[in-house]
């Protein structure tokens, strides 16, 4: 679904990435960790067309990407709702922008299936920094996206609500897989989650490593077997950083 | 609370003054003190409640006015950049002429009835509401911007679904400001050259030396000003339920 060839980013005299090599499958998940400054953002922004590539191909569903496509979504780490919308506006807001038609009961779904049915006239400001997460989950699924870009979104949350978010981000892709970029620096997250997971190394944001995780599913945060994985990509960070 | 202090605050002031009025033996042409200015408003009420309203005309339709170019303007300064550098310090430069000089010019222009002093009014309110639309609408928060980019949202849908929507508090900051600006505006344009208006009252109460018909007369205005600024932040609570945190003033 997602090709990336060869791709570099520089930013001025600062290599952003470099070489960057990846497939992604139609229903994989892929989880990109590294330390901060090791260009995670920067990839996703290439990905979601948001920026352009320096050298290299980026392809997504088999067309080079010039431009941010509707059926990829981006979600950021911050829940980015605009305030002075209602919590269903704000769900609606990309098939509107979109010109996709009345998306209301759809959205009504998205919003149960996060449990939050019952909030859809509530104001952002209103909500918990979780709730309002969820309420970024659902707008960047209206659109049913062939590929979510996901950067961080969890890491402003409180362990558990975090720990919530994520098993309910597994549920969601067992019952709908798509192509899933996930940016953390989280390695429970990346495990629990992923399918693949790309370790990046900083200046300029190499691919060092790419761990498959073959564990079945659906996981839970603290399965022993998770720990293995786990522990194997910490020594990688590790060498990422000496 | 709320009512209560502002007035018992209203009354120590007037308290004070009259008591210094007394105290001291002011003459009324040079102090006045409260009685005598509530007795030459009752002389003349039906007179001094229709300049109340003809300057408050001026001072509302003149506002209206600036707003209506005000915005637009903000949004083709913030649309475009060589608009932006073209016209914007043309803009800081006529904010910086003092508008007591323009106002004979103006007269002269518009003569001595009502336009001359809306158009008094515009220039000294159409400032501050570009410069607050226009810095809101370029403090949108980067992710939201890329939340629209992402989406590939055309300029229109960032502009009137993004931009002026996130504007909208700083843009009241900026009413706020121009709507007390705007009966000042008013009041120089009636000195300068006028038949009507509390501005003219106080100008020729002052050559005939009847200070308490001046200090009627602004009181009037102080009036007009805190019924303005509050309707409009009145406005500001039941408009924009979303922007908590933008209400400091």
């Amino acid at each position: 679904m997602i090709s990336l060839q060869r791709v570099a980013r520089t930013f001025g005299p600062v290599h952003a990435l470099a070489g960057i090599d990846l497939e992604v499958g139609e229903h994989e998940f892929v989880a990109v960790i590294g330390r901060s400054g090791c260009g995670k953002s920067t990839l996703l922004r290439l990905i979601a067309g948001l920026l352009a590539p320096t050298s290299g191909r980026i392809l997504v569903a088999g067309q080079e990407v010039t431009r941010p496509r509707r059926d990829v979504s981006l979600m950021f780490q911050r829940p980015a709702l605009l305030p002075w919308r209602s919590v269903l506006a704000n769900v609606l807001l990309p098939a509107e922008v979109l010109g996709l038609g009345d998306h209301r009961v759809r959205a009504h779904e998205l919003l149960d299936l996060v449990g939050l049915a019952g909030f859809e006239k509530r104001l952002p400001h209103e909500l918990s920094g979780g709730m309002q997460q969820r309420v970024s989950l659902c707008r960047s699924l209206i659109q049913s996206p062939r590929v979510m870009l996901m950067d961080e979104p969890f890491s402003a949350l409180d362990a558990i609500t975090r720990t919530e978010l994520s098993e309910e981000l597994q549920r969601i892709q067992l019952e709908h897989p798509r192509a899933v970029v996930f940016v953390t620096h989280s390695i429970d997250e990346a495990v629990l989650l992923a399918d693949r997971i790309v370790v990046l190394s900083p200046r300029p944001g190499r691919i060092h490593e790419i761990v498959d995780v073959t564990l079945p599913r659906p996981r839970a945060l603290g399965q022993v077997e998770l720990d293995e994985v786990s522990r194997s990509l910490r020594g990688l960070l590790g060498e990422v950083t000496a | 609370m709320r009512i209560a202090l502002p007035v018992l605050g209203m009354l120590v002031i007037v308290g004070l003054w009259w008591l210094a009025t007394i105290v001291f033996g002011i003459e009324p042409f040079l102090v006045p003190s409260p009685a005598d200015v509530v007795a030459s408003f009752l002389e003349l009420p039906g007179y001094l409640l229709e300049q109340t309203l003809i300057t408050l005309w001026e001072a509302v339709s003149g506002f209206g006015l600036s707003v209506a170019i005000g915005v637009p303007l903000a949004l083709l300064i913030v649309g475009s950049q060589v608009l932006e550098r073209m016209f914007y310090p043309l803009l800081v430069a006529l904010n910086a002429v003092p508008k007591v000089a323009i106002a004979p010019i103006v007269v002269v222009w518009f003569g001595f009835g009502i336009s001359s002093k809306v158009l008094m009014v515009v220039l000294v309110c159409i400032f501050p509401i570009v410069v607050s639309t226009a810095s809101g609408m370029k403090s949108t928060p980067r992710d939201l911007v890329e939340l629209f980019r992402s989406l590939d949202a055309s300029r229109t849908h960032e502009f009137f679904k993004l931009r002026l929507w996130h504007a909208l508090p700083q843009i009241f900051v900026g009413l706020k400001l121009a709507v007390t600006l705007a009966v000042i505006g008013a009041v120089i344009g009636e000195f300068v050259g006028a038949r009507a208006g509390l501005g003219y009252v106080i100008s020729t109460s002052g050559a005939s030396a009847d200070t308490s018909l001046a200090f009627a007369a602004m009181a009037l205005l102080a009036i007009i000003s805190v019924a303005l600024f509050y309707g409009l932040t009145f406005a500001e609570r039941k408009l924009l339920p979303w922007a908590e945190e933008h209400r400091d003033f």
